[in-house]
């Protein structure tokens, strides 16, 4: 036994080491950064206390990326798992084409998240983008929305692009647990006289649901943490009115090159994704999730 | 075994300390594939020309390069020549990245030959050289030759010329603007030309950026508040509405699909706009048009190589940025980078002294009408200002910031960074 486990930590051992090198030690090292004078100008790396995050606080940008980053999270978290839940249950039955059409809905899934936002970037455009052009082709406007101009629309826009990019993520896993469900029990429940809809509350739920909570978790953290659409769409503006927590981060180290602000935003996201995942996992817990 | 593996690694050494070629590692960071590609070709002739030494070229993705640079120049990594971009040059010095060519400069021919403007870049921190420039980039005013014709306007001389004609070319229900707005990134550097041009004293010194002649910051000037004036009314009257948000693609997208005819822009815009025009005679470009008091304040831009303080191959590098600023080399890499050449001889090519190119001459020869001076992009505030004037502009147009006090609060800003009671 005591062998075995020296083997085991023996087997770790290089990947372990090679995680903390390229991710434990730049964390560890940026949540130092939170504490200093850190920018390009000076390197005099000064440790200042909480002067980072004070600036922080006291940045209105900051405050509207933070109202911000929850309407985008939750935004585009439900409609992500919605409309790909529902594409997942039409997949699972067998139809003419089905192979193609699976291959088609996932595409976008394969797509970098700057090249999708170049894309809505220029559907959105607010005077040449075709968005615009079939709005107004359908008598739905009367005249052309700047959307990534106007604070009214700009995260939305964004939001709507995100959605369209994280369907085919859920899609794709509900869609394999939904295949594991032993068939079975629907003929059971069939013969019970259990509807549809009893059968898919009873038996396609309990048994997808700890791919649900698997997949709600990862996907809430990648969305907080994922500035790319916003960032090649409207780049936080107009007037800061569209960023997000990790797009203000993206912002300060780019535009200000200011990596010790730009450190304590990031400190920041880590305490809410922290505080998050361990209340989720608890609650779900409790539930007989895991 | 061992001893004829020792042996042959010994003469392995030998032969390349004897005959090995030196290489330098040269860093670009404004990178593009074709200017990658001439760069390589000129890398190719110089090794041509000097045996013995060889050039690495490191180009790194345009978004991040800077930062890569930075990064690689703060851990010491081998660089021996590297691209500096005058809004880094501080950075680079403070650092003590950046060696002093001072000492080379004095027995090289070439200076002489550089513009007074190169010379003036090159020598702007504390009177000693640590770079060559090879182009600037000047802002001028690109218009729609067809468009204007057909509504039988000229061009615009005046800033209230530009607003009015293109004003008159304005028509919303026909998707017809004026003017191509930048609201988006950089903006300052658009906007600032239309507001300081109604300040009538800017100091032009280079390291009083933003000053007026009275020593305090040209922000909150009576003149200053009728340009930002006028730069909102150039949005409100004649530019579309989503081009409060618009960056450079935006932009000249805007001038060539024929929807905004006039355009301010840097002369690296010219190659993308005439080949996507596709015609060189359906626009123009002229100097940038003055304000009230007869002259225009343009900011210069510029780029150029420089040698790494801890090189090992001092000497090598510097022949290298020799053979990068001598005028036939310049004025090849300047017809495909877009920016104008560093030195005079340059000028005597009809490729500068005609066409697009003659506005920006204009401007580099009237130094009563066109004022150079330097934003202060040396001083650690900088970034934060920028960031800052393009949320506060968005802002007063969005009417969610009075232009009053944004204007004191940039006056208060630069009062700060200079120690200004």
């Amino acid at each position: 036994m005591v062998k075995d486990r020296k083997f085991i930590f023996f087997m770790i051992l290089p990947s372990f080491l090679f995680i903390s090198i390229v991710t434990f030690l730049p964390a560890i090292r940026s949540v130092f950064m939170a504490f200093q004078d850190y920018n390009m100008y000076f390197l005099t790396k000064k440790f200042i206390g909480f002067e980072n995050f004070t600036d922080a606080f006291s940045d209105p940008i900051f405050v509207q990326a933070v109202k911000n980053t929850a309407v985008w999270v939750l935004l585009s978290l439900l409609l992500q798992f919605t409309l790909g839940f529902s594409l997942a249950l039409l997949l699972r039955k067998p139809f003419k084409g089905r192979g193609v059409y699976t291959a088609l809905v996932f595409y976008p899934w394969a797509v970098s998240g700057f090249v999708i936002g170049l894309q809505w970037r220029w559907m959105f455009h607010g005077s040449a983008g075709v968005i615009n052009d079939l709005l107004l082709k359908a008598g739905l406007i009367k005249e052309r929305i700047a959307f990534l101009s106007d604070p009214h629309y700009a995260l939305y826009s964004a939001i709507v692009a995100n959605i369209w990019y994280g369907i085919p993520f859920f899609a794709i896993m509900l869609l394999a647990a939904l295949q594991s469900v032993p068939q079975e029990l629907y003929e059971a429940a069939k013969i019970d006289g259990a509807n549809a809809f009893r059968q898919f509350i009873n038996i396609t739920i309990p048994y997808v649901k700890p791919v649900i909570i698997n997949t709600t978790l990862i996907r809430f953290i990648w969305i907080v943490n994922f500035p790319d659409i916003i960032f090649s769409m409207t780049n936080g503006g107009p007037a800061g009115s569209s960023h997000i927590l990790s797009t203000l981060l993206i912002s300060k180290v780019y535009n200000e090159y200011n990596y010790g602000v730009a450190s304590a935003i990031g400190v920041i996201i880590m305490l809410i994704l922290v505080t998050y995942a361990y209340f989720y996992l608890k609650f779900s817990r409790t539930e007989g999730g895991f | 075994m061992r001893r004829l593996s020792v042996i042959v690694l010994l003469i392995a050494v030998l032969v390349t300390m004897s005959f090995g070629a030196i290489t330098l590692t040269m860093v670009e960071t404004i990178t593009s594939p074709a200017r990658t590609e001439l760069l390589r070709q000129l890398l190719d002739e110089f090794e041509a020309t000097h045996p013995g030494i060889k050039v690495e070229l490191i180009s790194p993705p345009y978004e991040s390069s800077d930062q890569k640079l930075i990064m690689m120049l703060n851990t010491k990594q081998k660089v021996d020549v590297f691209e500096v971009r005058d809004n880094f040059l501080a950075i680079h010095v403070n650092n003590k990245n950046l060696l002093d060519l001072t000492e080379f400069v004095k027995q090289w021919d070439g200076w002489n030959d550089l513009l007074d403007l190169t010379k003036t870049a090159a020598t702007k921190v504390e009177g000693k050289t640590y770079y060559i420039p090879y182009g600037f980039f000047i802002k001028a005013l690109f218009y729609r030759k067809d468009i204007l014709e057909k509504n039988n306007i000229p061009v615009p001389q005046t800033m209230q010329e530009l607003y009015e004609y293109a004003k008159k070319l304005t028509v919303p229900s026909e998707g017809k603007y004026g003017f191509a707005f930048r609201g988006g990134a950089s903006e300052h550097s658009f906007s600032e030309i239309v507001i300081m041009s109604y300040v009538p004293n800017i100091d032009p010194r280079a390291d009083r950026g933003y000053l007026t002649t009275d020593g305090v910051p040209y922000h909150d000037t009576p003149g200053a508040v009728e340009g930002l004036k006028m730069w909102i009314k150039l949005y409100n009257d004649c530019s579309p509405k989503d081009s409060l948000n618009w960056g450079w693609a935006e932009q000249v997208n805007g001038f060539v699909s024929g929807m905004t005819p006039f355009l301010i822009q840097d002369p690296d815009t010219v190659p993308i706009v005439e080949r996507r025009l596709g015609d060189p005679n359906l626009y123009g470009v002229a100097p940038m048009p003055v304000g009230p008091h007869g002259k225009v304040y343009l900011d210069y831009g510029n780029a150029g190589w420089g040698i790494a303080s801890y090189s090992k191959y001092k000497n090598e590098a510097w022949e290298l940025v020799k053979f990068l600023s001598s005028p036939e080399v310049n004025a090849k890499f300047s017809q495909l980078n877009g920016t104008i050449p560093n030195c005079r001889s340059a000028f005597a090519d009809p490729y500068y002294s005609t066409g697009p190119y003659r506005a920006w001459y204009e401007e580099l020869t009237n130094p009563d009408k066109y004022i150079f001076y330097e934003r202060p992009v040396h001083m650690s505030g900088f970034p934060a200002y920028a960031e800052k004037h393009k949320n506060d502009i968005q802002n007063i147009i969005l009417g969610k910031k009075d232009l009053n006090q944004a204007v004191k609060e940039w006056a208060e800003f630069w009062k700060k960074e200079y120690g200004i009671k």
